[in-house]
């Protein structure tokens, strides 16, 4: 309870810092000043050229980075229960490539980022990955970490070749572009509005899993001794699925591909918490959306005033971390 | 407590694996199900702790048809201690056996879940030990937490499918001493003959079917061990707690690697008197021990 008390206070810190930092600087305290008067009507308004940065542009972005970073830390936790596996994240199993293409072709036919068809057509895209990964690796349900990681990587590359296809035969090279930008992860169309689905889907997810949290503690052991505990692991792994794939659909289509979180933040949480889901999942989300409003900071300022994609950030900082897992795992199978 | 099963039958791939076994064991009972690789010990395993649902017949515990239970009150009622999930994950010791607590809808941390987890370990000689990795654990070890598991699901029926295994001599005989002491009523497969002995019965599958049902002298002779499992077996009777033991060897074998210090006894021939403690068989000048058919290590 201490460590989610402290996870929490310091990423509503990172929040502030994400808003206060930026072309024009702005103090913290105008920061939370500026909060003040929307939620609490307290009449201090620095200015309001402050209030419209603040408010208008950067706190939904920080916001969206606190969504998306949870829901992704969220995904991530539901795929290696789901797996068995602690090599499981959305990116690495295809499954994120899988939305990504089913949006990029919504997209390219000139629909909004962040629309309700993008939504949808990742979320099917997302299903569509996972089902099919999870055939290609086969093995009744129980997927060898090799195995489940080989299936994953060539399905993300066939699927990433068709998406890549798709943009460079659009004949709107300007949605081409955008859409490019939009694949390797950002945060950069964030407004008020745009938070409500993916809100909505990770307080579903998460809420979810966690009323599943004992059944979930039940299904890493395997199929056979969570039934002896009185699970159905086939009915819980079906609804897994389903649920880590909306989440998933719902964070790609706002904020395109963004690597190694799902990975990284419930395998770095799981050494503080253990495998208790019912600490596990509250933890890792709370750190999740503060390590990616974090990761948003670095992406805006380390080569400023050009943006770099999030999905660069994560993937630099979460590669190396990937390697170390699948090399502590595999001396730890033999 | 009793369990009943009528008429069961299993078929998986295409193969009758389980065909029509009739099987009881009542209250307080300890029932070994013994037989060679794939004669359907633990696919019938299966169908009692309701991992796998018969093609017919029926898994009566208490008087219930388990599939017709649902999965929590079956888990509540059974427990099973298998050879697969023992690999500990992450978990340590305290929350590996707390999971025996979830068919009570019990969470974390709950004081009940707690004493109970205590309780289990301490009975099987654990105690203390909750904050210990289950990785960390040794073979002996983790079978131990697996039993403690069980346990704390606090059941009426207790299920365990090759439970020896991977033990050495020692533990294969503590984990049995452990398992009689606790009294519950009991059906667990078995590899070794030689712990098959200290069942209150034993049931002898083969082809998924029942071939022997009786107590450990009744069923361990050289006739049914010869037909069950192909291998020629001399019985003798243990000189301190009097049980049957099975001493084997195969025509090939006697055949290819004679005893070269007494005449070959033919293989038919009545079995040795029971000797205490045979010596090592190794080469030597040493008197030969007058055990002469060597036994399966």
């Amino acid at each position: 309870m201490a460590r989610l008390a402290v996870a929490t206070a310091m990423s509503a810190a990172l929040v502030v810092l994400s808003v206060s930092v930026g072309a024009v600087p702005i103090p913290p305290g105008d920061v939370l000043a500026v909060v003040a008067h929307h939620l609490l009507g307290t009449t201090a308004v620095p200015d309001p050229i402050t209030d419209q940065i603040v408010w208008d542009i950067r706190l939904p972005r920080a916001l969206l980075g606190v969504l998306v970073g949870g829901s992704l830390a969220v995904a991530g936790t539901a795929l290696q229960a789901m797996v068995r596996n602690p090599l499981a994240d959305p990116y690495v199993l295809g499954v994120s490539s899988g939305a990504s293409l089913a949006a990029v072709a919504v997209l390219l036919s000139g629909v909004a980022v962040g629309g309700a068809p993008v939504q949808i057509a990742a979320f099917l895209g997302a299903l569509a990955a996972l089902l099919a990964v999870s055939l290609l690796a086969g093995a009744r349900g129980t997927l060898p970490p090799l195995r489940l990681v080989l299936a994953g990587v060539a399905l993300s590359y066939a699927l990433s070749g068709t998406t890549s296809y798709l943009i460079f035969a659009s004949d709107d090279p300007q949605a081409a572009q955008s859409v490019l930008f939009w694949l390797l992860g950002s945060l950069g169309p964030a407004r008020w509005e745009s938070l409500g689905v993916p809100a909505a889907a990770l307080v579903l997810g998460c809420g979810w899993l966690l009323a599943r949290a004992p059944a979930l503690d039940a299904m890493v052991l395997g199929d056979e001794p969570a039934a002896t505990l009185g699970f159905a692991a086939g009915r819980l792994r079906r609804e897994l699925l389903v649920v880590s794939s909306l989440v998933t659909g719902v964070v790609v289509a706002v904020s395109g591909g963004i690597g190694f979180v799902g990975l990284m933040i419930p395998h770095l949480v799981r050494l503080l918490t253990g495998p208790t889901h019912a600490r596990l999942l509250p933890l890792a989300t709370v750190v999740g959306a503060g390590y990616l409003v974090a990761v948003d900071v670095v992406a805006r300022t380390v080569n400023a005033p050009v943006e770099v994609p999030l999905g660069v950030v994560t993937s630099v900082l979460g590669a190396p971390v990937f390697l170390w897992l699948l090399r502590s795992r595999m001396r730890a199978d033999r | 407590m009793s369990l009943d099963i009528a008429g069961l039958h299993v078929a998986l791939g295409g193969r009758d694996v389980v065909d029509g076994v009739d099987l009881a064991v009542d209250d307080g009972e300890l029932v070994g199900l013994i037989g060679p690789n794939g004669s359907g010990k633990t696919t019938l395993l299966r169908t009692v702790y309701r991992a796998l649902r018969p093609h017919a017949g029926r898994v009566l515990v208490d008087r219930d048809d388990v599939w017709a239970l649902p999965p929590r009150e079956s888990a509540r009622r059974t427990a099973a201690v298998l050879q697969e999930g023992g690999d500990g994950f992450d978990y340590d010791v305290g929350e590996f056996v707390a999971l025996g607590r979830a068919p009570l809808r019990e969470r974390g941390g709950h004081p009940e879940t707690v004493r109970a987890v205590a309780e289990a370990l301490d009975r099987v000689g654990l105690a203390g030990a909750e904050h210990r990795l289950v990785a960390s654990l040794s073979g002996g070890e983790r079978q131990r937490v697996l039993l403690a598991r069980a346990l704390a699901q606090r059941p009426r029926l207790l299920v365990l499918d090759e439970p020896t295994n991977h033990l050495d001599v020692r533990h294969q005989l503590d984990l049995v001493a452990m398992v009689r002491a606790l009294g519950l009523t009991t059906l667990l497969t078995l590899h070794q003959l030689d712990l098959a002995a200290w069942c209150d019965r034993l049931v002898v599958l083969d082809g998924g079917r029942v071939v022997a049902d009786g107590t450990p002298a009744e069923v361990l002779t050289p006739q049914t061990v010869a037909a069950v499992f192909d291998v020629d077996a001399a019985v003798v009777t243990h000189p301190r707690t009097g049980r049957p033991h099975l001493l084997f060897s195969t025509p090939d074998l006697e055949r290819s690697h004679p005893c070269r210090t007494l005449p070959m006894p033919p293989s038919t021939a009545p079995p040795p008197t029971a000797t205490a403690s045979p010596t090592a068989t190794t080469t030597g000048s040493a008197p030969p021990p007058t055990s002469t058919t060597p036994s399966r290590s």
